[in-house]
Parts: C-alpha cells; sequence; structure tokens
C-alpha cells in the first residue's frame, strides 16, 4: 500500500468512526419507542396504504417535534411488503429485535395471520385490518376499526331501511361480489347469517381474481338472479371497477351498488364520478365530505403535504392508528416507566384504550380486555354529485362476529 | 341462448386485447427468436405515455397517441440496444432471462409512479352500448376490437409485401443467410423492437380503456404469453384465433362453471389450455413445425 492511499484510509476510517460515535452519542440522548408498520406501499392495497402510513407518520412527527409522549419519541418504521405474506414475515424477523419494538401494523391479514404466533410468542401486539377471527379469538392482534362481518351486518341494516323507504314490500335480494381470496369471503363469515336473519335473500356470491379486466360475466349472473343490491368487496380500485362496469351494462340504473369500508375513496370517485353515483359505502372512519371538515387531519395534511388535491380520507385513519399509539405509550409509561417499559406493557395498554375518542375520525376505540375491536360505529355515506356524503350519523355496527362458528 | 351469446361476444371484446399482445410479442419472436417478458410492461408504459398526454397534458387524441408510440417505441429500442444486443451470440435463455429483469425493473418504475392510485384515460371513444336484437355490445370495445383486426392486418401486409417484412421474415429463418443476402440483420432487431412497442402501446391503450392503469396492468403481459405460445409463437394467425378464443372460453367458462365448481374459473381456464395445447401440439396450434436433419 502507497504512503498516500494509508493517508486516505486512516482519513475515511476517522470520519466512519466519528459518525458512528455522534450517532451513538445523539442515540443515547433520546428515549424511543419503534412502530413497525409491515406496509405495502406499491402492491394491490397500496392505494389506502400509502395515504394512511402519512398520516400515521405525519402524526408521530407532530408528537415528536413536541417532545413526544412523555418525553419518549417514537420511531416509525414502514417496510414495503407488497402485500406479500413470505416479505411480511422475513420483514417482521428482521425487524423483531430492534429495541423497544412496541407495535407491529400489518397491512394485509394474510401477513397479520402469519405473524400472529410470532407476536404471541415475543409477547408484542400487532394492530390488523378486519378478520372476524382476531376478534373471535382473542389474543394480541387489535383490529383497527369493527370487523368486517360487523360493517357488513351494518350495510345490511341500512338495506332494509333503504328497501322500506322505497315502500317495496318483501324483502330485498342481495348479491356480493368480491375478491377470491379468504379477505374477499371475509364479511359473509357472519355477515351472511345476519342478512339472512332480517329476512334478506342472498344470492349465491360472486369471486373473482384480483386485477381481473372484466366483471360482465359475474354482475349479468346476479342481475339475471334478480338482486335489488349489490355488495361490491375488495380494496379500492377494485370496488371502482366492479361499479365502472355495472356502469357500462347499465345496471347502476336498477341497482342499488354497496361498498365495505375499503370502498370508494374521494380519488376513486375523481377517476369513474359517474358510474360511482348514488353508490353507498359502509365505513368506520370519516370518508369524503367529513373528512374534509375534519381540521385536525385536514391542518396536518396541509402542513406536511401541501395543497389538498391529493387528498385521500384514508390519511385519516392513519391519524388515528397514531392517536392509539400515542394513548398505549401514556398509559404503559404511567404504568411501568421508560426504563421498564416492554412490548407486553403496551398489549398490556391497548386493552385499557377503550372509550379513547379519535377526534371524530371514526367511534371511540372500543379495544378492552375482551373486545379487540378499534371501534364499534359505522356510518353509511352515498355519493352524490360526484362527492361522499353522509347519510346517517355514527351507528353501532351489529356484532357480524358471533354469529359464525370460527 | 342470448346469454351465451353475450358471454361470447363479451370475451370476443376481451380476447382481442390478448391477441393484441400477443401479437408484439410474437412480432418479436418471428425475427430474433427471443420470447419476450417485457412486453407486459410495453403494454403499461404505451398506456401510460398515452393517459400522460391525453389526462395530464390535456393534448387532443392524436397529439397524445403520436408522442405515445413515439416514447413507447424508444423504450423498445433502448431494451433492444442496451439490453439484448450484447447478448447475440449467447444462448438464447440468457436473453429470455434479461427481458424477466426488465419487466422487474420496469415494473419498479411503473408502481412508483402510481403510488397504488388508478389512472383513467379521459373518453376518446363514443360511449354507450349497442344493442342488437337483445345483445349489448359497448361501443368504444367494439371500436378496439376493430382496431385489433386491423392491425392484424396491416402488420401481416407489412410482413408479406414490404422490403422490410422480407428483410424480418428472411431474418427469422436464418441469421446469418440473411446476413450473406445484405440484410442488416441488427438493424432488424431494432425495428422489429420498434413495431412490437407500437403495437404493445396499441394494445396497452386499448386495455387501460376497458380495465384503467393500475398495478395489474403490465399482467395482462402474462395473459398475452400464454396466447402467444398456445397459438404458435412465430405465428401472427396464431395470435389473433387463439386470443379471441381464449377471451372467449374465459367468460363462457366463467359463466357457465363457475356456479358449479364453486367459482374461479377465470384464474385457471388460460393456463388448462396451455397445457393441454403444449401436450397435443408443442409448437402451437399454428405454429411452425421445425424438423432438423441430424
Amino acid at each position: 500500500m502507497g504512503k498516500w492511499s494509508a493517508i486516505f484510509l486512516s482519513i475515511i476510517l476517522a470520519v466512519c468512526l466519528s459518525v458512528v460515535g455522534l450517532s451513538s452519542s445523539s442515540f443515547a440522548k433520546d428515549k424511543e419507542i419503534a412502530y413497525l408498520s409491515l406496509a405495502d406501499y406499491t402492491g394491490p392495497i397500496a392505494g389506502l396504504n400509502v395515504p394512511a402510513d402519512m398520516g400515521l407518520e405525519d402524526y408521530i412527527k407532530e408528537i415528536n417535534s413536541k417532545g413526544g409522549v412523555d418525553g419518549v419519541k417514537i420511531r416509525f418504521i414502514g417496510i414495503d411488503t407488497r402485500y406479500d405474506v413470505a416479505r411480511g414475515v422475513s420483514a417482521y424477523k428482521r425487524y423483531r429485535r430492534t429495541p423497544k419494538l412496541l407495535v407491529v401494523n400489518s397491512i394485509g391479514t394474510p401477513i397479520g395471520k402469519a405473524i400472529a404466533r410470532l407476536i404471541e410468542r415475543d409477547k408484542r401486539l400487532q394492530i390488523v385490518p378486519g378478520d372476524g377471527e382476531f376478534q373471535a379469538h382473542i389474543g394480541r392482534n387489535f383490529i383497527w376499526g369493527p370487523a368486517y362481518q360487523d360493517a357488513f351486518a351494518a350495510m345490511m341494516d341500512w338495506v332494509m331501511d333503504d328497501w322500506k323507504a322505497k315502500g317495496k314490500s318483501g324483502a330485498p335480494i342481495v348479491g356480493f361480489i368480491s375478491w377470491d381470496s379468504a379477505f374477499g369471503r371475509e364479511p359473509l363469515r357472519g355477515g351472511k347469517e345476519y342478512a339472512e336473519s332480517l329476512g334478506i335473500k342472498f344470492l349465491p356470491p360472486e369471486f373473482f381474481p384480483p386485477g381481473t379486466l372484466k366483471h360482465d360475466v359475474y354482475l349479468t349472473r346476479l342481475e339475471k338472479a334478480g338482486a335489488n343490491y349489490i355488495y361490491a368487496g375488495g380494496v379500492e380500485p377494485t370496488p371502482t371497477n366492479v361499479i365502472r362496469d355495472a356502469h357500462a351494462l347499465g345496471l347502476t340504473k336498477k341497482i342499488q351498488f354497496l361498498n365495505g369500508y375499503w370502498g370508494a375513496t374521494l380519488l376513486g370517485i375523481g377517476v369513474h364520478a359517474k358510474a360511482l353515483e348514488g353508490t353507498a359505502i359502509v365505513s368506520f372512519f370519516e370518508r369524503g365530505e367529513d373528512a374534509l371538515k375534519n381540521k385536525l387531519v385536514t391542518d396536518l395534511w396541509k402542513k406536511h403535504r401541501g395543497s389538498m388535491d391529493k387528498f385521500n380520507e384514508v390519511y385519516g385513519m392513519g391519524v388515528s392508528w397514531g392517536m392509539t399509539c400515542e394513548a398505549g405509550l401514556k398509559t404503559a409509561l404511567k404504568a411501568v416507566g421508560y426504563e421498564k417499559l416492554k412490548a407486553d406493557d403496551m398489549y398490556r395498554a391497548y386493552q385499557k384504550l377503550g372509550g379513547l375518542d379519535k377526534h371524530g375520525i371514526q367511534g371511540p376505540c372500543a379495544y378492552s380486555q375482551t373486545s379487540r375491536r378499534g371501534s364499534l360505529e359505522v356510518k353509511i355515506y352515498r355519493v352524490k354529485d360526484g362527492k361522499i356524503v353522509p347519510i346517517t350519523g355514527w351507528r353501532k355496527a351489529p356484532d357480524g362476529v358471533s354469529l359464525h362458528k370460527f | 341462448m342470448t346469454g351465451f351469446l353475450q358471454q361470447a361476444i363479451t370475451g370476443l371484446m376481451i380476447g382481442s386485447l390478448y391477441a393484441l399482445v400477443a401479437a408484439s410479442i410474437v412480432l418479436v419472436y418471428k425475427a430474433t427468436h427471443v420470447v419476450s417478458l417485457a412486453h407486459g410492461q410495453l403494454v403499461a408504459f404505451g398506456a401510460l405515455f398515452f393517459w400522460l398526454f391525453l389526462g395530464g397534458l390535456g393534448l387532443p387524441f392524436w397529439m397524445g397517441l403520436i408522442p405515445a408510440f413515439f416514447l413507447t417505441a424508444l423504450i423498445g429500442l433502448l431494451i433492444e440496444r442496451l439490453t439484448l444486443r450484447p447478448l447475440i451470440g449467447q444462448p438464447l435463455i440468457a436473453a429470455f432471462l434479461m427481458t424477466f429483469a426488465i419487466f422487474i425493473a420496469l415494473e419498479g418504475v411503473f408502481v412508483l409512479y402510481l403510488k397504488g392510485q388508478t389512472r383513467a384515460l379521459p373518453t376518446f371513444l363514443p360511449e354507450g352500448n349497442l344493442d342488437i336484437s337483445g345483445l349489448s355490445i359497448p361501443i368504444n370495445q367494439l371500436i378496439s376490437f376493430f382496431v385489433a383486426i386491423l392491425l392484424f392486418a396491416a402488420v401481416s401486409l407489412i410482413f408479406k409485401y414490404t422490403k422490410l417484412g422480407l428483410g424480418m421474415r428472411a431474418t427469422a429463418e436464418d441469421h446469418r443467410l440473411a446476413q450473406s443476402t445484405g440484410i442488416t440483420v441488427r438493424n432488424i432487431f431494432s425495428y422489429i423492437w420498434i413495431l412490437s412497442a407500437v403495437v404493445a402501446a396499441i394494445a396497452g391503450i386499448a386495455t387501460a380503456n376497458v380495465m384503467d392503469i393500475y398495478y395489474m396492468l403490465p399482467y395482462i403481459g402474462i395473459n398475452g404469453l400464454i396466447v402467444a405460445i398456445c397459438g404458435g409463437l412465430d405465428s401472427l394467425l396464431g395470435a389473433l384465433v387463439v386470443g379471441l378464443l381464449l377471451g372467449v372460453v374465459e367468460n363462457v367458462g366463467a359463466a357457465y362453471l363457475d356456479p358449479i365448481v364453486g367459482g374461479g374459473v377465470k384464474d385457471v381456464v388460460g393456463y388448462v389450455v396451455l397445457l393441454l395445447v403444449l401436450l397435443i401440439k408443442p409448437y402451437g396450434l399454428f405454429g411452425l413445425v421445425r424438423i432438423e436433419r441430424i
């Protein structure tokens, strides 16, 4: 090695050591916990997950800028799993030894179910989408809102109200179309039983592969079977695409279309407003005009994201995740303090969050020792003149989970 | 009967899109013997460019179409020049894997740009349905169908009656022989990638008109590949016939078999057809059977 090479390498080494030294000393100063998001930023549900994690991240930034929760800052770690179970599990295994990793947010039900056992072993908690199993078998998995079957049951209540309001006699006929996956079928596990208990005639459900080019074949079958209402499941943009095809077939004029809580958002409306006109949406978080009126959410968006042009109401749901984490951390710190704080303490704290107010973004938190539901309330919205407007107030979703044997 | 015909017609409309994607794959194979997996992305980028000019910049139809073709053709040309040309003389599997790598790389760009959102093409074809004795046919899809048929005819005529087509056919037959007759084989490779990219762009625009532009759009390339293989990788006629057939089989199969087997027919029917065709006719239904003298 030449003299100049040795000097150059020594300088590089010195710089590296000083950087390591500086960063370790700054780590030593900050009290910090970690929040791991096993997200989908580029896959099938990225349209929802990207804005949701934006909301979460912005809310965390706000907390940290004010000195954290009782002096403890939150470090957000977002990993793009592309809705892939293997990537999700691998990412969890990679990050599970992160110091003070207290919350894991699994964006997809399959990932949530896959890592549930690891979460149990690590005595941690994870927050998950609305699969009824997480409520039926109480564990360390906390649902973001009501379960899918609860929301579906609430929609069936509205169908009955709507049917009566239209002056129709007898029972309405309801069709169901969704992704051919466990997630796509989940609303029916308990939801179907609930619908039938109301006297609704339920047609054989239609399932199709995600990414299907046209949904005509399924829609025409439901139409021929006499559907008065069709519930289009799946995650955006799928429900919008289904209704787009229905509109092209002229079905939206004679059949009332319904969406679950991953259905049409402001951005979907922007793409196919005409087709979606009249669609009813059941949601556990504020949508459309409601979300645009929520000052906390819109101020946060404007501060961190600028123009409201690309605002998506799912952002608010992310903010509510942040609120839950903040409240859980506060409770856990009060119980054990920072030094002794472990993931298990956060799990215990989350079970005490019942009644937590989320600034109107969604109903009060319903977590308890026996409840894993993030909230019990839903609102029904309708697409009207290209806007998503509420047509009911917050109403309690029926317990669909208990109607199914898991 | 009306129900069956309705499903068959819808299938034909979808099948014409598969056929177009398959045609772009067949074009490349005909001249270079490379089976391209990258064409799914050319389809997606063609549609995306068209959306950018039409929806993003608000240009009129033709002003959006021409630069979209140009940019997609440019990507096709760059793929050929930068990644496939250095592989000339190497085993064909290397080129095949290279196209797979290109698919993955371009997918990264595509999904990063979309950020999970959907882009819908502005209305550029007449809307509404044509009702013929109880059968309903969307007018915009009917136009796409006829455009596909015309495009097939045009490409076939180019192959048969132009000097460029003759060069392409000669190159497909034997690279060295073609070179010895004065054909610049490397240029032919470039031309064929440009032509196939433009066909892919047309396929992309027609497909996006039906399903919008979102992360699943490039995966229509898989259906295109199934059609190309079943039809015979070197047969444009095969791509057209099998494309239309697959669309009909998928749709009619889903309509009549789903209630019996509990759904999911659309998911598997393409692969079942592929399996059967390969078992019976390994070179595809219209493919040239190659006989080697030993």
